[in-house]
């Protein structure tokens, strides 16, 4: 069994994976709402990610902060959880808490997503990755609790 | 949990004999010898939570979008927003000079045997449009950029155009009428806005009829114009019948914001740009044309002479 295929290590491989890419993602939204150049997506139509980046829902409310500096720093929190199962792929409470962690980003994907839709009938597909990373990130943690998946113990 | 325990329970695992067998079972979470087929269940109680939070939130979403009340048209008349105004009127000489004609296709052309057309002494233009229309929803953003080249406008407002005309719904835009006014020592300037942006199911266009044409208004409206709008006769030595650009044209500004269209200002390739710009030289080279060439600082610009010789 080698270091990277052993038990537990490649489900947090995938893991640290859908962090990196969200967080590039949401690195480089940042960048285009700080540096203020257009974004490469298409900006008429339904999916009109200059639409949806530039709202009023594109901030943290009440605040001038983009939504995607946060963003970043779910993927980062992720990728340390990611990193620690893979160091300590027994800890079933890493699993718990990571779990926990994608649940709080599903609830954010809601948000946004219905803002998407129901507030300003336009989708970002910028905006779309970061939701797929972030269920993908819910279904793969939820999938890895089997309590055979390598002899899980809580500790 | 430490490095022996860890060593331990891989050799469990690898062993076949997991952790019951040696530390006894922390309930139902861990496999359990006494219940062996516990050891293949999943959490399914989980993800069926899961399942159903999502279930429930697609749910509702379908429901809020179907009984949605159809978008209604804006008719807001609201002050323009400082940031927008200085934007629009307050472009680099070196940005206007990038983009030169832009993406404006269908610019004024010059007009021979036409009356001149003067108030107070001054050479006068005259626009004459309509609040719903989206080539004059285009329009209004060039020429307001250009006529602050020659004067100043005040009490500037913003409303949107028609948010289901097939040309380019809901356009961000200003209006020349709700007491905008504009001085100028070198021209004077006249608009009007013949239909509102407030529907109006027995009007002739759909929209309730607004501001009313002088019988000398009609007529250039009429015989120049040929009853189209937008119209700009610049003094009767030139004249913009429809909009300046037909390509991408005003659905490149459909559902935008203000502030959105004024930042694509500063994006010389974006199409805002090289519409609005390309407009605003050409309205500018259109003035000048009819003002002499003054004043100097404006009309003397190599882009401004340049599309004042294609005229």
């Amino acid at each position: 069994m080698s270091f990277w295929s052993g038990p537990g290590r490649p489900g947090a491989l995938l893991l640290m994976a859908f962090s990196v890419a969200g967080f590039g993602v949401a690195a480089y939204l940042t960048t285009v709402h700080y540096a203020n150049v257009p974004l490469l997506c298409s900006a008429s139509g339904l999916i009109n990610c200059s639409r949806v980046v530039t709202s009023q829902f594109s901030v943290v409310p009440g605040t001038n902060l983009p939504i995607t500096v946060p963003g970043m720093g779910f993927f980062l929190v992720s990728f340390g959880l990611a990193l620690a199962q893979f160091r300590r792929p027994f800890r079933y409470s890493l699993r718990q808490a990571h779990l926990g962690w994608a649940c709080l980003g599903l609830l954010t994907v809601f948000y946004l997503v219905f803002v998407e839709l129901v507030e300003l009938h336009n989708i970002c597909l910028w905006c779309t990755s970061v939701h797929a990373l972030i269920v993908l990130t819910l279904i793969t943690t939820a999938w890895r609790l089997h309590p055979l998946d390598e002899a899980l113990t809580p500790s | 949990m430490s490095k022996k325990s860890v060593a331990e329970r891989r050799q469990a695992v690898g062993s076949g004999g997991g952790r019951n067998g040696s530390s006894g079972s922390r309930g139902g979470r861990t496999p359990s010898r006494r219940n062996p087929r516990a050891q293949q269940r999943r959490p399914w109680g989980l993800y069926s939570a899961i399942a159903g939070v999502v279930a429930v939130f697609v749910i509702v979403v379908v429901v809020l979008e179907v009984t949605a009340q159809p978008a209604t048209q804006d008719t807001q008349v609201l002050s323009a927003p400082a940031s927008v105004v200085a934007a629009l009127t307050k472009v680099p000489q070196s940005a206007l000079d990038t983009v030169g004609g832009g993406a404006a296709n269908t610019p004024p052309h010059a007009l021979s045997g036409s009356t001149k057309l003067t108030q107070n002494g001054k050479p006068e233009v005259l626009y004459i449009g309509a609040e719903y229309c989206p080539y004059c929803a285009l329009e209004r953003w060039s020429l307001i950029g250009a006529l602050s080249k020659f004067g100043t406008f005040s009490n500037l407002k913003i409303i949107r155009s028609s948010l289901t005309d097939s040309a380019g719904p809901n356009i961000p835009t200003f209006t020349f009428a709700h007491g905008v006014t504009y001085s100028s020592s070198y021209i004077s300037f006249v608009a009007r806005e013949i239909y509102s942006n407030v529907p109006d199911a027995s009007s002739v266009t759909g929209y309730a009829p607004f501001q009313t044409l002088t019988k000398e208004e009609t007529s250039l409206f009429s015989s120049i114009g040929q009853d189209g709008f937008p119209f700009v006769d610049f003094g009767g030595v030139a004249a913009q019948v429809g909009s300046e650009s037909t390509s991408p044209g005003p659905p490149a500004l459909s559902n935008l914001s203000w502030q959105q269209v004024a930042s694509d200002l500063s994006h010389l390739k974006s199409s805002q740009a090289q519409m609005i710009l390309g407009g605003m030289n050409y309205d500018t080279a259109a003035i000048c044309k009819m003002t002499g060439g003054k004043p100097g600082k404006v009309c003397s610009q190599s882009v401004v002479q340049q599309l004042e010789g294609n005229l």
